[in-house]
């Protein structure tokens, strides 16, 4: 039963995230929360805090990803819930045409309904090849860590 | 309640698994399962039936991976159930150093107890340098 309002619930958190507004998603993380995001692209780290959990959801919200929750799971006590959401999440041009499409699972740590860390899994590769897409569309971050990664690739 | 119940279960397939037993396992899984690797490495693919995921299974084994499983997680009735796995890879070398070490989650979807559909979500490019270097070595 969680895990159906917990599915209702975060497809909504999606819905305003795919249309630019990170205000209702923000609100689901504890001040001191944790947000990791695996791999080696330009959105790969370990982030803390509200600070830097907003500035990568800003810059994430600017890419218009647009989430599709499939699965949601719940378990634990209020004061140390657990929940996975598996989703798949897709980049689409005006022209319509698909550039980045990803499956992957969200886990999640909650205290009384906040957030303390979230973590995500997911085909890091795709997120590599969508850096080089998003460099290619002027986008100065993935530039800047593409040319990082050559620069330290020529010197191995 | 029922998470808790499973982690065992759980716990002993995966350290039968790294043991080279594959049947328990295997046996976990229905006869027309399907079984989705992602990313770009040689283990990447989507294999249908027991069959061709016992042949994924045997090619996975001489990697010697060890399993810890963090959380788990069950939603739905039982005939359309979600279990997720959250879990480390590891694998070691005979000096007990790590050389490799990955995390990831696992989604089985089961009906009465037998996955009928396995997807593991790792970090994929981790797994390619793991490849990498195997294949240098």
């Amino acid at each position: 039963m969680l895990s159906y309002f917990t599915r209702i619930w975060v497809r909504r958190l999606f819905r305003q995230l795919g249309r630019g507004n990170i205000e209702p998603m923000m609100k689901r993380f504890a001040p001191d929360a944790v947000f990791v995001f695996p791999g080696d692209s330009s959105w790969a780290g370990e982030y803390r805090g509200e600070q830097e959990i907003r500035r990568w959801l800003t810059r994430f919200a600017r890419t218009k990803m647009q989430f599709e929750v499939l699965e949601v799971a719940v378990s634990g006590a209020p004061w140390n819930m657990k929940a996975f959401i598996r989703y798949v999440d897709r980049n689409v041009t005006p022209e319509r045409k698909t550039v980045y499409e990803n499956a992957g699972v969200l886990f999640e740590t909650a205290r009384w309904f906040k957030v303390t860390y979230h973590e995500d899994y997911c085909d890091t590769q795709r997120v590599t090849a969508f850096d080089e897409y998003l460099a290619s569309q002027g986008d100065g971050v993935s530039q800047a860590h593409l040319e990082r990664r050559r620069v330290v690739g020529s010197h191995q | 309640m029922i998470s808790r119940i499973m982690r065992p279960a759980a716990r002993h397939l995966f350290a039968e698994q790294a043991r080279g037993n594959l049947a328990p396992m295997l046996r976990r899984f229905s006869r027309r399962a399907v079984f989705v690797f992602p990313g770009r490495i040689s283990f990447s693919g989507e294999y249908h039936g027991r069959e061709a995921i016992a042949e994924w299974f045997e090619l996975f084994e001489p990697l010697h991976l060890t399993f810890a499983l963090h959380d788990m997680a069950l939603s739905g009735p039982p005939w359309k159930m979600n279990l997720f796995i959250r879990f480390t890879a590891r694998q070691l070398a005979d000096d007990g150093t790590v050389t490799h070490e990955n995390s990831g989650v696992i989604h089985d979807r089961v009906r009465w107890g037998k996955i009928v559909y396995h997807e593991c979500t790792e970090d994929t490019q981790r797994l390619s340098e793991f490849e990498a270097l195997r294949a240098a070595s």
